[in-house]
């Protein structure tokens, strides 16, 4: 044996010198996690906060102009269900109640695949409904302010912000291809897993 | 694999301080659990563990480095001798000076080696080619063996 695997050898025998006890670890590691999704959840609720104070901002504008077009008020509404169906599409990624895997292992399972279920309908529907919305909302709102726009004015202003909306739905789509796929792929394991369970 | 004690083994060769070490396994810990979620299939789960442990060992190097540097302003190298990690065997040792003297992404790939992976496993979990992780860990264990001779020589 040359020196070097001689080397090698002793370095696998390397053990963890910290002698934690692996239940204080894995309790150390679960506040920790606790600790990020409490953080998660402040900020969901703080952008929770923000979109309807922007949903009354919307209401009072439509208040303020009693006398416009039915284009005006149609983009009001597709904004407003478009920031209900972005909100929906954040929360779907959280689980508000925890299990802990340890002592409750069957209803954490379940939990997990109730979230990947809306996880992977959110991606698959949501999120291009999302899309649709903004373009119907843009579409609406300039048949309302443009109207006494050139042509040329009203196509580069329509074609920008199509383009503009398909090309980052274009640039997201293989992520949330890949999202979907994974969270599918978690999902089967989990079906195997209770089925081991049986 | 004895997955507790390899991860060890990584951060032990990637810091010096033992604090750190500890810091730093349990980060990679709790990595791990969120990034269950996100693994795919295409790697094995090992291959997998060892790409989050290199992640966030890099990342936290990186918030080592400036959180030392705001609070002291001295360099990372410049361990409490009263907090290393002793080990008491003199290849041990003698791997652990050399691993000190190369740079963070070596030290990273040469640990994944000495872990028993493949060069196709530690190329997708330091994001390389195989190819070009083989030439690294060829030349680092190059440069090993001549240390080696060179120590034997003075003998």
């Amino acid at each position: 044996m040359t020196d070097f695997d001689s080397m090698i050898n002793s370095w696998r025998n390397i053990n963890d010198v910290n002698k934690e006890n692996p239940e204080d670890f894995f309790r150390l590691v679960k506040e920790k996690v606790k600790m990020q999704q409490r953080k998660m959840l402040i900020m969901n609720l703080l952008l929770s906060t923000t979109f309807i104070i922007t949903l009354f901002v919307i209401l009072s504008i439509w208040l303020a102009f009693p006398e416009r077009t039915i284009y005006f008020y149609g983009s009001l509404i597709a904004m407003g269900l478009s920031m209900i169906l972005f909100l929906l599409i954040t929360w779907s990624g959280f689980q508000l109640k925890k299990y802990d895997p340890q002592l409750e292992a069957r209803r954490f399972i379940s939990g997990h695949k109730r979230k990947l279920k809306n996880r992977i309908f959110a991606l698959k529907y949501a999120t291009p409904a999302f899309l649709g919305l903004l373009i119907i909302n843009f579409t609406l709102y300039f048949q309302d302010v443009l109207v006494n726009e050139s042509l040329t004015f009203k196509i580069l202003a329509y074609s920008l912000t199509i383009f503009w909306i398909a090309g980052l739905g274009f640039a997201f789509n293989k992520n949330r291809i890949r999202s979907i796929h994974e969270n599918e792929k978690l999902l089967i394991d989990f079906n195997k897993w209770n089925e081991y369970e049986k | 694999m004895d997955s507790h004690n390899s991860i060890y083994r990584v951060c032990y060769a990637f810091l010096n301080n033992e604090e750190d070490i500890k810091d730093l396994k349990q980060e990679i810990y709790i990595q791990i659990w969120k990034s269950i979620e996100q693994f795919e299939g295409k790697s094995s789960w090992n291959t997998f563990i060892y790409r989050i442990a290199v992640n966030v060992a890099i990342r936290f190097k990186g918030n080592l480095i400036s959180h030392q540097q705001k609070m002291t302003d001295v360099k990372l190298e410049k361990v409490d001798p009263m907090n290393v990690t002793y080990i008491d065997n003199e290849n041990v040792q003698y791997l652990k000076y050399f691993l000190k003297k190369l740079p963070d992404n070596e030290r990273l790939i040469i640990s994944l080696y000495l872990e028993g992976l493949s060069y196709k496993e530690i190329a997708e979990a330091m994001g390389l080619t195989a190819g070009h992780a083989g030439v690294k860990v060829q030349r680092i264990k190059q440069q090993l063996k001549i240390q080696i001779e060179k120590e034997h020589d003075r003998f």
